[in-house]
């Protein structure tokens, strides 16, 4: 899995927009911990297609290549190494400062 | 010069010359627009097209750069192509209008006829002029209009209005643009305490108009 072209990187960062940490604390800093907030705030709120619709964008296939293919376990390690790959708090950094 | 590093490699950059330039504001008018729009898909199509331009190099090969080396290169080339601040660009801060004879690209055709007129410059002389000579030079172009018209105006009739009040003619300046205007700076006003003894007795008059008595 390699890193995002900018328009794609910017239709991630829509997809789970709703769904970042707003406060960045310093236990927030360490991304894996970021990473787990926005799967917990996925979870929590039922957007199971916002998880699939990211994790097949960052895949580049589709979801039900996703669902027919990986396990839970499989899907959220890819889920975790795609947002670290494409950094994601570089990224909603870069998205909120640019104002796309 | 410069230094950015896509997909692997390492690009070194020079700043572009005025013709290059002003296809390189037409770009960055365009990618305002679409960020105003909020398409991510132009606004990614604009910063290939100007980056390409730049590095001299197909669009094709940055489609699957990195985001962030992407947003990085843009930043670089940016930085390096921002133009030196000086009053003529510092000082008018209302909104250009449309004119009727504008068309697209009419702008580098302003700048050679510009240094043309002016200098008797060849359109090859102009391209190749750096942003920053060139806007120095307008300045200065315009320096000189400005105080040949106020020549003009100081040995007319029109510079000595009549004034009924004291019945005589006053000298009246032409007014010159914001940018020629020398600008007033105040400071903070600090507060100063005086000594009770040290204040002034009598009748005084204050900044308002208004009197008080001290004894």
């Amino acid at each position: 899995m390699s890193a995002l072209s900018i328009d794609k990187a910017i239709k991630l960062y829509h997809l789970l927009e709703f769904f970042l940490p707003v406060k960045v604390d310093k236990e927030m800093s360490v991304v894996l911990n970021y990473i787990s907030e926005i799967v917990y705030n996925i979870r929590v709120t039922n957007n199971h297609k916002v998880y699939l619709e990211a994790l097949a964008l960052m895949q580049d296939t589709t979801i039900d290549v996703i669902i027919e293919t990986y396990t839970p376990e499989q899907s959220l390690s890819e889920f975790s190494i795609g947002l670290q790959e494409n950094q994601i708090l570089a990224l909603k950094e870069f998205c909120t400062r640019v104002g796309i | 010069m410069a230094e950015l590093h896509l997909k692997g490699k390492t690009y070194t950059i020079a700043r572009l010359k005025l013709r290059k330039w002003l296809d390189f504001e037409k770009s960055q008018e365009a990618i305002t627009k679409t960020v105003e729009d909020k398409n991510a898909e132009e606004y990614a199509r604009h910063l290939y097209i100007l980056i390409s331009t730049v590095l001299n190099i197909p669009i094709e090969g940055l489609l699957d750069a990195p985001w962030y080396e992407t947003s990085e290169a843009y930043v670089v080339i940016t930085n390096l192509n921002r133009v030196k601040e000086i009053p003529l660009l510092k000082s008018d801060p209302s909104k250009p209008t449309k004119i009727p004879w504008e068309y697209d690209g009419r702008s580098w055709f302003w700048w050679v006829n510009l240094f043309a007129k002016n200098y008797g410059w060849t359109q090859t002389v102009v391209e190749d002029l750096d942003i920053d000579d060139a806007v120095s030079l307008l300045q200065e172009i315009l320096v000189g209009e400005q105080l040949d018209k106020e020549w003009q105006w100081d040995i007319s009739e029109i510079a000595y209005p009549y004034n009924t009040t004291t019945k005589k003619s006053e000298y009246k300046p032409l007014p010159r643009p914001a940018w020629m205007e020398e600008r007033k700076v105040f400071l903070p006003a600090t507060k100063v305490k005086f000594r009770k003894s040290s204040l002034p007795i009598g009748r005084i008059i204050g900044e308002s108009g208004n009197e008080r008595i001290v004894d």
